[in-house]
């Protein structure tokens, strides 16, 4: 959650997080490791890498799109 | 922080607690985190689905079978309902053992195979020496069994989670395969004989076909190739749907034939577990709803002095209860036969599934279609359909471009389509 806080700059509960894994991996987007002391790795599946990578390049597309209308309007 | 965790489904809690636990010991609670939680809490139970115990499955059929041994035994053996009951508890049995390596309890599971062992045994000393009964009690002992071999495998395999339950698969349909083979031959005099000798062979002849059906319909859906999903909800259809939709027109039945002493009661109590099991599906609540209302229909029918006051006399009522309870089950795994074998059918045959969960069914057909779209939250698709031929067709509504529908067939690139 602190990592999640110092990348994004807002706050997540665990409430929050685990509706996020929950979700993550019923969509088998992320698969659960076994336990480390109380804690519980996961990684990301097969699927999860190419959904993360298709969604990336989608914000990379919004994202230059957006930088290439705001620098013609200046 | 124990007590907030409580609001959270039980099934919720078995998979989550503890490393939740974990992570909350690390960090004071704020009022923020608390107020989370609670949200949390409510979303998880709004969306059920989101943890699926695999015990579910077991639960589901188990109830299923319950209610078909509950009114078979009004028309037919009470053998035959208990060979019924331990082909249908057998089945789910090989689906659990898949369960354990798609991230199961190994635990768990052993205690399952413990526990449908002394069924086995159990419904092989009640069911006598009736040849079919043999064959299903048999059937279940050895699915029960082999249950230990995934929980041994699961703690030494090193195969990622997807191959292992393919590679598991593959060994037990084949042994599945093998088993029911030698179990057919050894079995085909004697049941023959059966067969002939006694009464109510239409209904006989017909449970036969069902237990084919739901054999075949669960091979089908544990072999297709999201065999994860397949076993998430195999719960619902060939364990409910067929089996206890069928036992309970059954029990129906059973009731018209004026002997309804012993069906209410156990179809009322499995019919019940499998409306409280919290199965992830609300449409399957409905039909755990409706199987519930025949049951009590069936029940209250029953305490009706139906010898005194006759509505159809001159008929037969057992054998009409027969042909009746018959004919119900033969529709029940036709239509599961005549839905999984259709060309155009939804999320690889599993033809309720998009009403079911329709992220699942949004998943398998983005796989199937080599796509995965990054959807905007939001964004809702509303059909989806997938051939068997690798065609498939997704339709949603967006917010800024309106209804729009992607089709493909074969192996052509997936593009625009008309709504």
């Amino acid at each position: 959650m602190a990592d999640v806080e110092a990348v994004s700059g807002e706050p997540l509960g665990p409430g929050t997080l685990y509706a996020v894994l929950a979700r993550l991996e019923r969509r088998g987007l992320i698969e659960p490791l076994g336990m480390e002391d109380r804690r519980r790795p996961y990684r990301l599946t097969g699927e999860g890498v190419t959904a993360l990578r298709q969604h990336l390049d989608g914000l990379e597309r919004i994202v230059a799109t957006a930088r290439r209308r705001l620098g013609a309007h200046p | 922080m124990s007590r907030l965790l409580r609001l959270y489904p039980a099934r919720w809690r078995a998979r989550y607690e503890a490393e939740l636990q974990g992570i909350l010991a690390d960090r004071p609670l704020s009022l923020r985190d608390r107020a989370d939680l609670v949200r949390g809490a409510i979303d998880a139970h709004l969306h059920p689905d989101l943890v699926v115990d695999p015990s579910a499955v077991l639960v589901g059929a188990g109830s299923g079978a319950l209610a078909t041994t509950g009114s078979l035994p009004s028309i037919t053996a009470f053998a035959t309902a208990l060979a019924v009951a331990a082909f249908s508890l057998g089945g789910v049995l090989v689906l659990q053992a898949g369960g354990v390596l798609w991230g199961g309890r190994p635990l768990q599971h052993a205690l399952l195979a413990i526990g449908g062992i002394a069924l086995g045994l159990l419904l092989r000393r009640a069911g006598g020496t009736d040849p079919f009964a043999r064959i299903g009690t048999t059937i279940l002992l050895l699915s029960a069994a082999a249950l230990f071999v995934p929980v041994l495998w699961e703690a030494r395999l090193s195969l990622p989670a997807t191959r292992r339950g393919w590679a598991f698969i593959a060994a037990l349909t084949g042994a599945t395969l093998v088993l029911g083979a030698v179990a057919t031959i050894g079995g085909r005099g004697r049941l023959r004989r059966s067969i002939a000798q006694r009464p109510w062979r239409i209904a006989r002849a017909v449970e036969v076909i069902l237990v084919g059906g739901v054999v075949v319909w669960l091979l089908v859906r544990s072999g297709a190739p999201n065999g994860m999903d397949a076993l998430r909800f195999a719960d619902s259809l060939p364990a409910v749907t067929t089996v206890g939709v069928g036992g309970a027109i059954a029990g129906l039945g059973a009731t018209l034939s004026g002997r309804p002493d012993r069906i209410s009661g156990i179809a009322l109590i499995g019919l019940a577990i499998a409306l409280v099991a919290g199965h992830e599906a609300g449409s399957i609540r409905i039909v755990a709803a409706a199987m519930l209302g025949l049951a009590l229909v069936s029940g209250w029918l029953g305490r009706r002095p139906w010898r005194r006051t006759d509505l159809a006399p001159g008929i037969d009522r057992r054998r009409m209860a027969a042909i009746l309870a018959g004919g119900a089950l033969l529709v029940s795994a036709g239509a599961g036969l005549v839905i999984a074998t259709s060309g155009w059918v939804q999320h690889d045959g599993y033809p309720l599934l998009c009403e079911v969960e329709r992220d699942a069914c949004v998943m398998a057909a983005e796989r199937h279609a080599g796509m995965v779209r990054a959807r905007p939250d939001g964004t809702v698709v509303d059909m989806v359909r997938v051939a068997r031929d690798g065609g498939v067709e997704i339709c949603w509504t967006d917010e800024v471009i309106g209804r729009q529908c992607w089709r493909r067939s074969g192996t052509e690139a997936l593009r625009p389509g008309r709504p």
